[in-house]
């Protein structure tokens, strides 16, 4: 470009949430580092809630047909020098393997039934595409809440009755649907540089007694079922996994959606898997 | 072209208000008063109460502020419009502050840059005559956000009260609680002139909102 | 205790004998030979493209792409005609954006902002613009500027255990954005394609005249300008002497054809930037008669706002006579009226506020502000009540 190309993108779409203090109204865009930061903090610790009408069994039926929407999995190759760079192959692999793995278990343990988004029309994918992003704020703000040092957020957290609206309703009306189950997750893999730089970090830290390279990130996947009929989450979960932990891991995802789902009320019992 | 998840998006706005802002708590009754007392105002009872550390502004949210936020805030005139370096003054027109506030938004981001002007008109806010904009503009990731702004200068300071949220089903569900706190604002020894302007507002306003509030 | 010390000396040094030889082995990346070539594009640079469909992806999301068939058709036929094997595969874009600033992504999405589209004066600037951003992706800059970035980062981060000023030497010299050399390359590559295909290359020195104009008006550092670049003033002196001694007469120096086709864009433009309240760089086109002349006949409806938003000494008088002189010339575009009646009425002058608010509604009765300008008219009648 007569400028910096790409990158000026880059940086325009990365753009400030806020300047000085507060949110601030609004922009939807904070910087990544903050982010990671956060997620790299927050140990490995599984989060979950589930609306208090469906805690218990016999007030709210669960539900039944449940579309699963297409998983928002992104898998980062982060190389010596901390480039951050989604690889778009290992994103779709995730994604795939999410896929399975809930429809997966859905299948083993008649939690429900699992409907894929094929079998909606362009004008339902569409609208579906848009309450999905509505999903990643609700989800995002339930997270937020959860996860604040302060005690109004946490009360706040713990009631619970996050919703996308009734709008839903008519995306499923074709296919009878009851629910709909969003996941979302994040990975960052280290480069050969970068897990070489680890090796050498922790030679020279014995050296000179402390870890000297850099830092491993989490996996993080987090799925959660909304009420199609009146746009209610019901219920979600999170993981954080750190260490070897791989999202394009076939294995991993499987154990990480049975570990999310562990807690949904639907969910096969320990003593049901004995049986 | 990196995209935050939303978890990851309002998890990093946690951190940010716990590092630069005072601590939040629940509002319990509605009458509320600034951080400077300078002025009072209904917030919504129930929704959580966050002030900034240089007591300019207070934000409230029900659900979290990427969902729905009302905010109230005060700058001095010469720092009315802090992104764009531009002031307010107590003479300026109405419609000349509504072009300020609309040229701030429009430099916030990309995103905002590319915002429709949906409704620009006249109000009055504790008899004061000020602007009350509505404008719209997509995220990231194309969710359409929309944000009403109503303002005024005084011979102290340019106060503003906004309110923000996603097409899909906040905005709607929650502007009301703004308008609540849009007609209750009442400066400081101010003995409000008269009754018919809030309900002025509230009558434009939801004119307006059954033109454009087209179910997605 | 000291032996530990001397062992981590030593291994630092072979760090940093490691790093070195990593940053040292990112190669230059080779142009794509041929439209053949873009079919083979896989592992790291496949990436980059996924990054690049992505980021084009949440543009249109976004609602920032200035949708308009005809001027985006125009400009995507100018890079054809410079592009012509790669035609299809470079996708032209135009960004809502004031902004001077064009950018090309590695996929070959090439996005300028209809600020600049709106300050070329004619097809041969333009197709500099093209020629320059085009020779990005052939030469596959985004790639390469990636690939040295990874490298570097990772040369500065490991060195950094070190050597700890390291990583702010090599960020300032050359970790972001295009390199100098790439610059230069993509200007005289885009020199030489603008020439092939037939235009005029005596403009390609203007398009770096405007970015100057640009910067020095807003007295902004833009630091995509400046941060990786060339010196703007050093690149309109290599365009001048590539193109001393060649012939004049090539194509694409109308400026009246040009115009046609940016009239819509260059309005939307204007509104923009007085909408963002960049009156000092809408200045630049409205302040010159000759760009004037550019301009659709209420051009100086757009002058007045400049010069009122400038809101310098002297400004409100200018703005007035510029109401005045747009009133005379596009007597049917109300806006003019309003704006003139607006400032009577500051003026305390109410009769005459009266007479041009009253004319603005005539014209616009449907204008979106007709409830400001009937408060106005509302304290023009109470106060003009002793006023002949």
């Amino acid at each position: 470009m007569l400028g910096s190309g790409a990158k000026l993108g880059v940086a325009g779409a990365d753009q400030r949430l806020s300047k000085g203090e507060g949110v601030q109204m609004l922009s939807s865009r904070v910087p990544v580092a903050l982010a990671a930061a956060l997620l790299a903090s927050a140990c490995q610790v599984q989060q979950t809630a589930i609306r208090k009408d469906l805690s218990k069994e016999s007030e709210r039926p669960l539900p039944h047909r449940v579309l699963l929407a297409e998983p928002d999995i992104r898998v980062h190759e982060i190389s010596a020098g901390e480039l951050v760079e989604e690889v778009r192959e290992w994103s779709q692999k995730a994604s795939g393997e999410a896929v399975k793995s809930v429809a997966g278990l859905a299948q083993s343990s008649g939690m429900f039934e699992v409907v894929q988004p094929s079998r909606l029309s362009d004008a339902e994918r569409g609208a579906l595409d848009q309450y999905a992003s509505l999903y990643a704020l609700v989800s995002g703000s339930a997270y937020a809440a959860q996860h604040s040092m302060y005690g109004a957020w946490q009360k706040r957290a713990a009631e619970f009755d996050y919703t996308l609206g009734p709008g839903m309703d008519s995306i499923g009306k074709n296919t009878k649907l009851d629910a709909v189950v969003f996941v979302v997750g994040t990975d960052y893999i280290s480069s050969a540089s970068r897990k070489a730089a680890m090796a050498l970090g922790m030679a020279l830290g014995v050296l000179a007694g402390r870890y000297l390279g850099p830092e491993s990130k989490p996996a993080f996947l987090s799925a959660g079922i909304v009420d199609m009929h009146t746009g209610e989450l019901l219920w979600y979960s999170t993981e954080l996994r750190s260490g070897s932990d791989d999202l394009r891991d076939p294995a991993v995802v499987k154990s990480l959606v049975e570990d999310l789902f562990k807690t949904y009320p639907g969910a096969p019992k320990p003593s049901d898997a004995k049986k | 072209m990196r995209r935050l998840t939303g978890i990851a998006q309002a998890a990093a706005v946690a951190l940010l208000l716990a590092g630069c802002a005072q601590t939040p708590t629940r509002v319990d009754t509605a009458r509320s008063e600034a951080p400077d007392k300078s002025y009072t105002v209904d917030l919504p009872v129930g929704w959580i109460k966050q002030g900034s550390v240089d007591n300019r502004k207070l934000l409230v949210s029900r659900d979290g502020f990427l969902l729905e936020v009302i905010e109230v805030s005060k700058q001095p005139l010469k720092e009315a419009f802090p992104t764009t370096k531009k002031a307010a003054t107590d003479s300026m027109l109405p419609a000349e502050l509504a072009e300020l506030e609309i040229a701030e938004i429009k430099a916030e981001d990309q995103y905002t840059a590319a915002l429709n002007v949906i409704e620009n008109e006249p109000a009055e806010i504790d008899g004061h005559e000020g602007f009350r904009i509505r404008v719209s503009f997509k995220n990231a990731r194309g969710l359409e956000i929309q944000r009403v702004a109503a303002g005024f200068a005084d011979k102290a300071a340019y106060y503003r009260l906004a309110f923000q949220a996603p097409m899909l089903y906040y905005f709607d569900t929650y502007y009301p609680e703004f308008q609540k706190t849009l007609a209750s604002f009442q400066l400081a020894g101010s003995a409000r002139k008269t009754s018919a302007i809030p309900a002025q507002i509230m009558l434009s306003s939801a004119s307006a909102w059954a033109d454009h509030a087209t179910p997605q | 205790m000291r032996r530990n010390n001397l062992l981590f000396v030593r291994c630092a040094g072979a760090v940093f004998a490691l790093c070195w030889s990593l940053a040292a082995a990112s190669a230059k990346v080779p142009p794509f030979a041929d439209v053949s070539a873009l079919g083979q594009v896989s592992g790291d640079e496949r990436r980059v493209w996924d990054e690049g469909d992505e980021f084009t992806r949440t543009l249109a999301r976004g609602g920032v792409i200035y949708d308009d068939a005809a001027t985006t058709a125009y400009v995507q036929n100018v890079a054809d005609q410079l592009f012509p094997e790669f035609k299809g595969h470079i996708q032209v874009a135009i960004v809502k954006s004031a902004q001077l600033n064009a950018f090309a992504l590695p996929n070959g999405r090439i996005y300028v902002n209809q600020g600049l589209l709106a300050r070329l004066q004619n097809e041969a600037q333009l197709a500099t613009l093209l020629g320059h951003e085009g020779t990005h992706f052939t030469n596959r800059h985004g790639y390469q500027s990636e690939k040295t970035a990874k490298d570097n980062a990772a040369f500065g981060v490991l060195g950094g255990m070190v050597v700890p000023l390291l990583p702010e030497l090599i960020a300032v010299s050359s970790v972001y954005g295009f390199s100098r050399e790439m610059e230069t390359e993509a200007d005289v590559q885009g020199y030489a394609r603008l020439k092939k295909a037939g235009y005029d290359v005596h403009e390609a020195p203007r398009v770096f005249e405007h970015l100057i104009a640009e910067i020095k008006a807003e007295d902004i550092k833009e630091p995509f300008f400046f941060a990786t670049h060339p010196k703007l003033a050093d690149r309109v002196e290599n365009m001048k002497k590539l193109s001393a001694g060649a012939p004049y007469g090539g194509k694409g120096t109308s400026t009246a054809e040009y115009t046609d086709v940016m009239m819509k864009t260059r309005v939307d433009n204007l509104e923009l930037m007085l909408s963002m309240g960049r009156a000092k760089s809408a200045l630049i086109m409205l302040g010159d008669p000759d760009r004037r002349a550019e301009l659709p006949a209420q051009v100086d409806y757009y002058l007045g706002e400049a010069y009122r938003l400038r809101g310098q000494e002297g400004d409100i008088r200018l703005a007035e006579q510029a109401y005045v002189k747009a009133i005379e010339a596009a007597p049917e575009f109300a806006p003019s009226y309003r704006a003139l009646g607006v400032l009577r009425l500051k003026a305390n002058h109410y009769v005459d506020a009266q007479t041009y608010l009253d004319r603005y509604l005539e014209l616009a009765p449907n204008a979106p502000d007709r409830k400001y300008v009937e408060s106005y008219l509302k304290i023009a009648r109470k106060k003009a009540g002793g006023q002949p």
